[in-house]
């Protein structure tokens, strides 16, 4: 069953967050307060943020949560690991960010972490649309 | 609304092109180029050698924004500034060279 | 801050066991540490408590770092299982007579030792390696390595040992031997 925060309460973007490392702190200090929702309406957009380190391990489990979605998301990598690794570039259990792993990635957000303002602006940025 | 921490500035005028930030920086976010001219500071004076920056480049995905290249750089040519660095559409616009890192409007 | 009491490997599971009939129950931590470069060991660490925790004994014993083999305390304290999986990830250390599969770490090497190399650090070109007034590598020239890799000599060097590799990536500089 899905849990999507309706960012707006318009049902124009609904988020799910995959809630990784110390960047889910702020993303789910962002969407706090905000009301959750277990449908996309048909004109929303759907958006995914992944939230902190993307580590071997744990790939398999996000691209089996992408698949699993209604429709294609928008993917947010918010934070520097979620973008390139961050700090844990060189290790060996850290991936060099999403898209280095086949994950297609529509926004970056540099920040270690990015501020929730950060996300505000892009989810902002996203509506427009 | 940002953080008083948001984002580095580079004050080039002050820059010496000493390498300490490139080398300091934790996760090797900071990149410079430099070359070296000579200058005579005063008729028959001894000539001598200077380094004058070529490319300095921030690469934003990777910065961890720990402040450590500000506090190490001796002449303080880094500084914080208050705005966040917006989110791109691809990673090579995180990459930001000499120009974007300038402060906005001049001095702080 | 109570001191280590060191103990002989083949003592290892008796003493635990006499600890733990002496009253610390408790299982508060274990973990390793790699002594290459002081020693050819892995050390070996075990924090114990009493029922209260204001009491504290601390075992350490040291294997062969080529040969890491110790008897296992799971038996002891069943707690130790998990702990002794992850030491056994993380420094190849086998624990005789309990479970070693792999936990965290599925891949091969031991990346908790000082000799663990982190290859994406080997293989980036690191910002810092140019001079002041470089802008490209010439080459020739003695470059300065950045923290966690070692010197191109040791790393080139066929005869270079565990010892000198964890050495020259933690920045000590190498002499070598002719």
């Amino acid at each position: 069953m899905l849990r999507l925060r309706d960012w707006f309460g318009d049902g124009s973007v609904l988020v799910l967050d995959v809630p990784l490392a110390c960047c889910a702190i702020e993303t789910q200090a962002a969407a706090e307060g905000l009301p959750f929702v277990d449908h996309i309406p048909e004109d929303g957009t759907l958006v995914v943020t992944l939230s902190g380190t993307i580590t071997h391990a744990v790939v398999p489990s996000i691209q089996l949560l992408l698949a699993g979605l209604p429709r294609t998301p928008v993917v947010l990598a918010f934070g520097a690991c979620a973008c390139v690794g961050g700090p844990y570039w060189d290790s060996y259990s850290v991936a060099k960010g999403a898209d280095s792993v086949g994950i297609p990635v529509d926004r970056f957000i540099p920040g270690c972490p990015p501020t929730p303002d950060a996300l505000h602006s892009v989810l902002q940025e996203l509506r427009g649309d | 609304m940002s953080g008083a921490h948001g984002s580095i500035v580079l004050l080039e005028e002050l820059c010496t092109s000493c390498m300490i930030c490139a080398r300091e920086c934790p996760t090797w976010c900071i990149s410079l180029t430099s070359h070296t001219e000579k200058s005579s500071p005063a008729p028959g004076a001894r000539e001598r050698t200077h380094n004058v920056l070529d490319t300095f480049t921030i690469d934003w995905a990777l910065c961890m924004y720990c402040g450590v290249c500000i506090e190490q750089c001796p002449t303080d040519a880094l500084a914080w500034q208050t705005d966040s660095v917006p989110a791109t559409a691809r990673l090579v616009d995180l990459l930001h060279g000499r120009g974007r890192l300038a402060p906005i409007g001049g001095d702080q | 801050m109570t001191d280590f009491e060191d103990v002989a490997p083949e003592q290892w599971r008796s003493r635990v066991t006499a600890a733990r009939a002496e009253g610390f129950c408790f299982l508060a931590g274990m973990t390793a540490v790699d002594d290459i470069g002081v020693s050819n060991h892995i050390r070996v660490l075990l924090m114990l408590d009493d029922r209260t925790r204001t009491s504290h004994c601390r075992l350490a014993t040291a294997v062969d770092r080529d040969n890491p083999a110790l008897e296992g305390i799971a038996q002891v304290f069943r707690g130790a299982a998990w702990l002794q999986r992850q030491i056994h990830d993380f420094f190849g250390v086998e624990f005789i007579g309990d479970d070693n599969r792999p936990l965290l770490n599925h891949q091969s090497g031991a990346p908790l030792r000082k000799d663990f190399l982190l290859q994406p650090r080997l293989d980036a070109r690191w910002p810092g390696a140019l001079e002041p007034g470089e802008s490209d590598a010439s080459p020739g020239r003695r470059r300065i390595v950045p923290p966690g890799v070692p010197d191109v000599d040791v790393l080139t060097d066929e005869d270079a040992t565990a010892a000198d590799i964890a050495l020259s990536a933690a920045g000590t500089r190498v002499r070598r031997r002719r």
